[in-house]
C-alpha cells in the first residue's frame, strides 16, 4: 500500500473541499429552483425556501402541463431540436465530406467563402428581409433551414474526415461502391464521436434559442418554450417604474405584471431545462467509444 | 497553372464585388411580397368603409354588421396579446360582434421586433404602447392613422374623455393615440398601510401627524427590536415610500415632483428648483432622521421586490408606504387573516405635518390620460372599423363585458348613470377572476366609467365583507390622489442637447437622494443638497426648468381652453 505523505494528504483534503464547495455553489441555485417549483406559490412569497419545499405541491407542474401554450411550446421545442439537429448534422457532414476530397476543383475558394461568413454577417435587418423574401416568416422552417450548415462544425467534420485513412475509401471504391455509399456506409458510422459531440452542441443551441422565434414568428402556436419562459421571467422582474408620472399608472402596470408566482416561474424553467440536461448522460458513452474498430492497421 | 490561378482569382473578386454591390443597392424597399399573416376578411363590397371626411353621419359603420379581423401587438417585453378566444370576453365578442383579433407576439424582444417590422413595412394593424418617443417615431414616418375623422362618428371616447382628449394630440395637431385608463376622476392606490396586530398591541395610538408617526415607529422599535421593520418604504431606489412621506410636509405637495419627468416644484407660474425647495429639504431631514435611528429598513435602497413582498407577507412590517402598496398588502392580509383573524393590514388617512390641513395632503397622483395608448397603423385595411371597435370597447358595453362578464349573467341592463345593474346571481369571486383574466386585454380602460360601477356593488356590502382593496380605495386612496395631468410631456427628446443634460441632472439627483437619506445630521442634508444644486446648475438645470415651465404652461392652456 502506497503511503501518502501527510502534506499530500492535507493537500488532497483541501482540494476536495474546495471542489465540493465550488460545485455546491454552482449547483445550489438550480437545486433551489427545483425546491421552489415544488412549493406552494403563496408560501414561496413568504420567503425562506432553501433546500426542501416547505409545502410540497404538484400544482405548479399541473398548471404548466395543463396550459396549452406552454405545452405547445414544449412540443415545438422538442420537434425543432430533433428535426433541426438531425438535418443539420447530415447536411453539414455531406458538405464537409465533399470539402475533404482532394479532387474537388476550387476547394480553396469555397473554403474562403465559408470562412468569410464566419467573420462577417449582414446584421438583423438584412437577415430579416432575406428570410422574408424566402417565405420563411412565421413558419416552422425558419428554425431549420437557416441553421442547416454551420461553418465551424463543417470544419471540424472536414478535419476528421481528412484524418481517416485513404485506404478505407480506396478499398471500397475498388469493390465498386459509389460516393454516396462510401459516405453513408463507411465514413459516417466511423464518425460516431464527432457526430455525438457536434450533435449535442447543435441540439443545445436549438433548444436554447429564444431570440430568433421572437423576431420571425408572430403566430403564438409556433413559439418555443424558451421564448415564453423569457416573457414570463420579464413579467416578474420589476423594473424601474419611476419613469411613470403618476402613481396610478404605476399601480396599473404592477397589477398586470405580478400574475405569475415565483413557484410557477420556477416550474416553467424546470420544464424548459431538464430535458436537455437529461440528454447529456446518454450521449456521453459515444464520446468514449473507440474509433476505427477492426479497420486497416496503418 | 499561374494563369488559371490568376483568372480564377479575378472571377472570385468580381463575384464578391458584385455581391456587395447588389446587397447595398437593393435596399429595404421590397414591400411587394406580402406573406402578411392576417388576411382581413372585412374587405367585402361596401365603399363607405373607408370613411373619408365630409361624409354624412349616415355612413357610421355598425359593429357586428360585418366580420372584422385585425392584428394586435403589445410593445412590451413582459406582455403578449393572448389568443382572442382564450378569454370569456374574447369569445363573446367573436360570436356576437364578429370581431377576431390576431395576436402578434413580441417574444420578450419588443425593440428589435418593432425595428424589423418597420424595416419590412409589415406593421401590425394596432400597436399598444407607451406614449412618447416611440409614438412620435412612428408618426414622423407617416405610419399612423389619425382619428380626427372618426371621433365624432363613434362618440364614446369623446364623451368619456371630454376636453382632455386635446392633450393627446401630436405636434401636428392631429389625434393618433387612443388612451388606456383615462379618467376624469381620481384613482390610484398610494398611501400608508398599517399592520393591525402591531398597532393593537401598542395601544392603537393616533397616527395623524409626522410626530405621531415618529413616536409610533420608536415604540415599535423598542418593543420588537430587529424582528419587525418599523417603516418599510418599498423599493426606495424608485422613491416609493419615501416619496409618499415627502407629500406629508406640504399642502398640495405632489409625489410626482420627485419623478424624473418633473424634478421641480411649481411656485406661482414657474417651475423652480427641487433641490433648494424648503419643503423638500424638510422632508429629507425627517427621512434622514428616521434612517439614522434605524426606523427605516437599512437596506431600503438595495432590496428587491421579492424581499419586500416576503416581509409584508410575514407581517414583519409595522408601516408600509408606497405608490402601490395595496397589491401586496391585500394578498398578505388575506393570508394572515386565515391564521389569525385579528391580524392583517389596514390603511390610514395620509400622514401630514402638524398644522397642515389634512385634506390637502396627496400621497399619490393620477393623470387624465391614463397609462398608455393604442395606435392604428397605415397597414390596417379598415382603420375606421378598427376605431369603431376600440370605441365600443371603451364604452359602457365593452367595459361592463370586461369587468363583469357577458350581459345576462352577473348584470342585466344599465341604470340611469349608464352603469350595469347587478343581478341576484352576481358572483363576487367569479367577477374577481374574470377581471384578472381580462387584465391582458384591457386596452382601452375607461376608469371614469368603471370605478363608480365597481363601487356601486361594493358599497352595498358592510365594510368587513368588502373587497379589501376596493374598501380602502373608496374611503382613503381615491380621495387623496391629486390630478397631475398638467405635468405630462415635460421631457425633452432624449437625443437632444437638453435631453442629455437632463440625464446628467437625473444622475446627480439620484446620487444626492441616496446620500441625503443616509446623512448623519440635518446640516449634512443641507450640505448635500446645496452641492447637488450647484452641480445641477452647472449641468444646465435652469435651462431644463425653463423648458419645462414653458411646456407646463402650454398644457394648462390646452386643459383650460379648447
Amino acid at each position: 500500500m502506497a503511503r501518502i505523505a501527510i502534506s499530500d494528504r492535507l493537500m488532497l483534503i483541501f482540494i476536495y473541499t474546495f471542489l465540493v464547495l465550488l460545485s455546491f455553489s454552482a449547483l445550489y441555485p438550480f437545486w433551489n429552483a427545483l425546491a421552489v417549483s415544488f412549493n406552494l406559490g403563496i408560501d414561496t412569497s413568504k420567503g425562506g425556501v432553501t433546500f426542501w419545499p416547505r409545502e410540497f405541491t404538484l400544482e405548479n407542474y399541473e398548471i404548466v402541463f395543463q396550459d396549452d401554450r406552454l405545452l405547445n411550446g414544449f412540443m415545438i421545442s422538442v420537434l425543432r431540436t430533433i428535426v433541426g439537429t438531425v438535418t443539420a448534422i447530415v447536411m453539414t457532414a455531406i458538405l464537409a465530406y465533399g470539402m475533404s476530397r482532394r479532387e474537388l476543383i476550387g476547394r480553396n475558394y469555397y473554403m474562403l467563402f465559408f470562412v468569410f461568413t464566419m467573420y462577417f454577417g449582414g446584421g438583423l435587418i438584412p437577415t430579416y428581409l432575406l428570410y422574408r423574401s424566402l417565405g420563411l416568416m412565421n413558419t416552422f422552417w425558419v428554425f431549420i433551414i437557416p441553421s442547416l450548415i454551420g461553418v465551424y462544425h463543417m470544419i471540424i467534420f472536414r478535419t476528421f474526415f481528412k484524418s481517416l485513412p485513404a485506404g478505407l475509401e480506396e478499398s471500397a471504391q475498388i469493390d465498386g461502391c459509389s460516393n454516396w455509399g462510401i459516405f453513408f456506409r463507411i465514413v459516417l458510422p466511423l464518425s460516431g464521436p464527432v457526430i455525438a459531440t457536434l450533435g449535442l452542441f447543435t441540439a443545445v443551441a436549438h433548444w436554447n434559442d429564444w431570440f430568433m422565434p421572437s423576431i420571425y414568428i408572430t403566430n403564438e402556436k409556433l413559439l418555443p418554450i424558451q421564448t415564453m419562459l423569457r416573457q414570463i421571467l420579464n413579467a416578474n422582474i420589476v423594473t424601474d417604474m419611476s419613469n411613470n408620472l403618476d402613481t396610478a399608472s404605476a399601480g396599473r402596470i404592477q397589477a398586470m405584471r405580478t400574475i405569475t408566482t415565483k413557484s410557477l416561474t420556477m416550474a416553467t424553467m424546470m420544464v424548459a431545462t431538464l430535458p436537455i440536461v437529461m440528454v447529456y448522460p446518454f450521449v456521453q458513452k459515444y464520446f468514449v467509444k473507440g474509433v476505427l474498430i477492426g479497420s486497416l492497421k496503418e | 497553372m499561374k494563369k488559371v490561378r490568376k483568372t480564377s482569382l479575378l472571377i472570385v473578386s468580381a463575384i464578391l464585388v458584385l455581391a456587395t454591390a447588389l446587397a447595398g443597392c437593393s435596399g429595404g424597399g421590397n414591400g411587394k411580397n406580402e406573406p402578411s399573416p392576417s388576411p382581413t376578411a372585412g374587405t367585402g363590397s361596401n365603399n363607405s368603409g373607408n370613411g373619408d371626411a365630409a361624409e354624412a353621419p349616415s355612413d357610421i359603420w355598425q359593429l357586428g354588421s360585418e366580420p372584422l379581423e385585425f392584428s394586435m401587438y403589445g410593445h412590451y417585453n413582459w406582455y403578449d396579446v393572448p389568443a382572442w378566444d382564450s378569454t370569456v370576453a374574447g369569445r363573446w365578442v367573436k360570436e356576437n360582434k364578429n370581431v377576431n383579433i390576431v395576436p402578434i407576439s413580441a417574444g420578450g424582444n419588443p425593440d428589435q421586433k418593432l425595428s424589423t417590422m418597420i424595416a419590412s413595412n409589415e406593421l401590425p394593424d394596432v400597436i399598444w404602447l407607451d406614449r412618447g418617443a416611440d409614438v412620435e417615431r412612428l408618426r414622423e414616418m407617416g405610419m399612423l392613422v389619425p382619428f380626427d375623422d372618426y371621433i365624432d362618428k363613434y362618440p364614446n371616447l369623446k364623451t368619456w374623455m371630454g376636453k382632455d382628449l386635446n392633450l393627446l394630440r401630436s405636434s401636428d395637431g392631429k389625434l393618433y393615440q387612443f388612451p388606456n385608463w383615462y379618467t376624469g376622476r381620481p384613482n390610484g392606490n398610494a398611501g400608508y398601510v398599517i399592520n393591525k396586530k402591531i398597532y393593537d398591541e401598542l395601544g392603537a395610538p393616533t397616527l395623524e401627524t409626522t410626530d405621531d408617526l415618529y413616536d409610533y415607529l420608536v415604540k415599535v422599535k423598542e418593543k420588537y427590536g430587529d424582528s419587525v421593520v418599523p417603516f418599510e418604504p418599498g423599493l426606495a431606489k424608485d422613491l416609493q415610500g419615501l416619496g409618499v412621506l415627502y407629500t406629508a410636509f406640504g399642502e398640495n405637495t405632489l409625489y410626482s415632483y420627485l419623478n424624473e419627468g418633473i424634478r421641480a416644484v411649481p411656485q406661482g407660474d414657474q417651475l423652480t428648483s427641487l433641490f433648494t425647495n424648503g419643503t423638500f429639504r424638510e422632508a429629507q431631514k425627517y427621512i434622514a432622521k428616521l434612517y439614522r435611528e434605524k426606523l427605516i429598513s437599512q437596506d431600503a435602497f438595495t432590496q428587491t421586490a421579492d424581499q419586500i413582498e416576503e416581509k409584508v407577507m410575514q407581517g414583519r412590517v409595522a408601516v408600509f408606504a408606497g405608490a402601490n402598496p395595496t397589491v401586496s398588502a391585500m394578498q398578505a392580509h388575506q393570508e394572515m387573516v386565515k391564521q389569525d383573524p385579528d391580524s392583517g393590514y389596514f390603511m390610514i388617512w395620509p400622514i401630514h405635518k402638524a398644522g397642515l390641513d389634512k385634506n390637502k395632503i396627496f400621497p399619490g397622483t393620477y393623470t387624465a390620460l391614463g397609462w398608455n395608448v393604442s395606435v392604428i397603423t397605415t397597414n390596417a385595411k379598415d382603420p375606421e372599423k378598427i376605431f369603431a371597435f376600440l370605441d365600443w370597447y371603451t364604452g359602457p358595453e365593452g367595459q361592463s363585458l370586461l369587468f363583469f362578464g357577458p350581459e345576462g349573467e352577473n348584470w342585466q341592463g344599465f341604470d340611469e348613470d349608464g352603469h350595469p345593474i347587478f343581478t341576484d346571481q352576481y358572483d363576487a369571486d367569479e367577477v374577481l377572476q374574470l377581471q384578472k383574466d381580462h387584465d391582458p386585454i384591457m386596452w382601452n380602460g375607461n376608469t371614469g366609467y368603471i370605478d363608480p360601477a365597481k363601487m356601486k356593488y361594493e358599497s352595498k356590502l358592510p365594510p368587513e365583507e368588502q373587497n379589501w382593496a376596493a374598501r380602502y380605495q373608496s374611503t382613503i386612496t381615491w380621495p387623496t390622489q391629486a390630478n397631475a395631468t398638467e405635468f405630462i410631456n415635460l421631457n425633452p427628446l432624449p437625443d437632444s442637447e437638453l435631453g442629455i443634460k437632463k440625464t446628467q441632472i437625473d444622475e446627480i439627483f439620484t446620487l444626492a437622494y441616496a446620500q441625503s437619506v443616509m446623512a448623519k445630521s440635518d446640516e449634512e442634508v443641507d450640505k448635500i443638497w446645496d452641492k447637488a444644486e450647484k452641480d445641477a446648475q452647472n449641468a444646465g438645470y435652469s435651462e431644463l426648468l425653463a423648458y419645462r415651465t414653458e411646456q407646463w404652461k402650454k398644457n394648462k392652456e390646452i386643459i383650460a381652453g379648447n
